[in-house]
């Protein structure tokens, strides 16, 4: 388990962190998860990857705790989420940092379930199938909504000025 | 196995709705390149914006490494454990501590962990790279590698990736996507198969996270330029051809 937490821990809590947009509850879902990973371990079957199937959880349990705590996010302040995610590269250009302020923003503005399943595609790198496995949806689904929500996003940084 | 399957409540609108024709361009051309990396975007510049708004997504910070709280995890894990036995059990064992506990899961972990879990980026040797349809080419091992071998790389990288092929000297073998060599297919695969020429040290780089890098820099200046745009990157062990 201690391999699991070390590997994909830090992943899994800035993706709660950015689908819950508060870092406490984030970090109780974290540690529902890989309780629950733990206790479920036994029974892993192997029909999906270790990694989508701790996703899978992750997601999951981030909608109960999204139910259980309807108060909305209060992390669109960009310094509370470098502080809790990474400050920047000190290589980054202003430019570049901007751009990522503006990402983590209009991210913010979409639907948990929305950021969610981009994140799901785009940081946490599963397939169609897997995010559909994990929020009971066909992959042809997700898929029609991923590419619906990128320009959408896209269209929030330009509005934002990032974008040329 | 826990896995809830949930029914997907949002449907396929959601506060989508109310799209331009640039979005529904977009949104169409997005599809099909899951299923033709040739697929014509609206124009360049958007292909641009796309390449680096994924590479932004793909590469949101984590934070610091923190493993402050896996003892937590253990502990309460430790402690549910000891309270679903029955009394006299919890009193005569006297094993199941939180380190043992951690040891064996651990080690279960580690076994269904290291097969099933597709690497990012895998490196195979082919001593005959016959063309021909249905001749599998024979695989060699890495500490035998002779001039005429060809490596065969494949990549599935998280995000846009850019996959290269430098020789010691730094000059570029192969590069993919958009380079000499390569192959992509639907899922973001990048395949590299190239002959290695000369008896020198050969390296394979993948790139997360930066686009466009020009084909006549050096591996040295390349990777230079990652570091300093915070991409990640992933070097394969030397392959040395004798």
């Amino acid at each position: 388990m201690k391999i699991l937490m070390i590997a994909y821990g830090d992943s899994l809590t800035a993706f709660t962190a950015r689908v819950l947009r508060d870092h406490e509850l984030a970090k109780d879902v974290r540690q529902q998860v890989f309780l629950e990973a733990l206790q479920g371990l036994e029974k892993f079957e192997g029909r999906s990857s270790l990694w989508s199937w701790l996703c899978s959880i992750a997601v999951n349990r981030c909608i109960d705790a999204r139910r259980k705590n309807q108060r909305a996010g209060v992390m669109d302040d960009f310094e509370v989420w470098e502080g809790l995610l990474g400050q920047p590269d000190p290589m980054m250009d202003d430019g570049r940092l901007a751009k990522r302020r503006a990402l983590e923003q209009c991210l913010g503005k979409l639907s948990d379930s929305f950021r969610s399943q981009l994140l799901m595609r785009c940081f946490l790198g599963l397939s169609y199938n897997e995010i559909a496995t994990a929020i009971g949806a066909t992959p042809g689904a997700v898929q029609v909504r991923l590419s619906r929500i990128l320009p959408r996003l896209r269209k929030c940084l330009r509005s934002n000025g990032v974008a040329r | 196995m826990s896995m809830d399957n949930r029914q997907d409540t949002d449907g396929d609108s959601g506060d989508l709705t109310d799209f331009d024709e640039s979005e529904q361009a977009e949104s169409a051309w997005l599809i099909a390149r899951e299923t033709d990396a040739t697929a014509q975007a609206p124009s360049f510049e958007t292909e641009r914006e796309y390449t680096e708004l994924e590479d932004m997504l793909a590469t949101l910070p984590s934070g610091a490494p923190d493993q402050s709280w896996h003892d937590d995890v253990l502990r309460v894990a430790a402690a549910r454990s000891s309270q679903q036995l029955p009394w006299w059990r919890r009193r005569a064992v006297k094993w199941p501590t939180a380190g043992v506990l951690a040891a064996v899961a651990a080690a279960a972990a580690f076994l269904v962990l290291r097969p099933r879990t597709p690497p990012e980026l895998q490196v195979a040797i082919h001593r005959n790279s016959s063309s021909e349809p249905g001749v599998e080419p024979m695989r060699a091992g890495l500490s035998e590698v002779v001039r005429g071998d060809h490596v065969y790389v494949t990549a599935i990288p998280r995000g846009s990736g850019d996959l290269r092929v430098y020789r010691a000297d730094g000059m570029l073998v192969a590069r993919c996507p958009r380079g000499p060599r390569c192959r992509t297919t639907g899922d973001r695969e990048l395949i590299i198969d190239a002959e290695l020429e000369s008896p020198v040290q050969y390296f394979v780089v993948l790139v997360i996270g930066m686009r466009d890098a020009p084909l006549t820099w050096t591996m040295d200046k390349y990777l230079e330029a990652a570091r300093a745009t915070n991409a990640r990157i992933t070097i394969f062990q030397p392959i040395d051809v004798h």
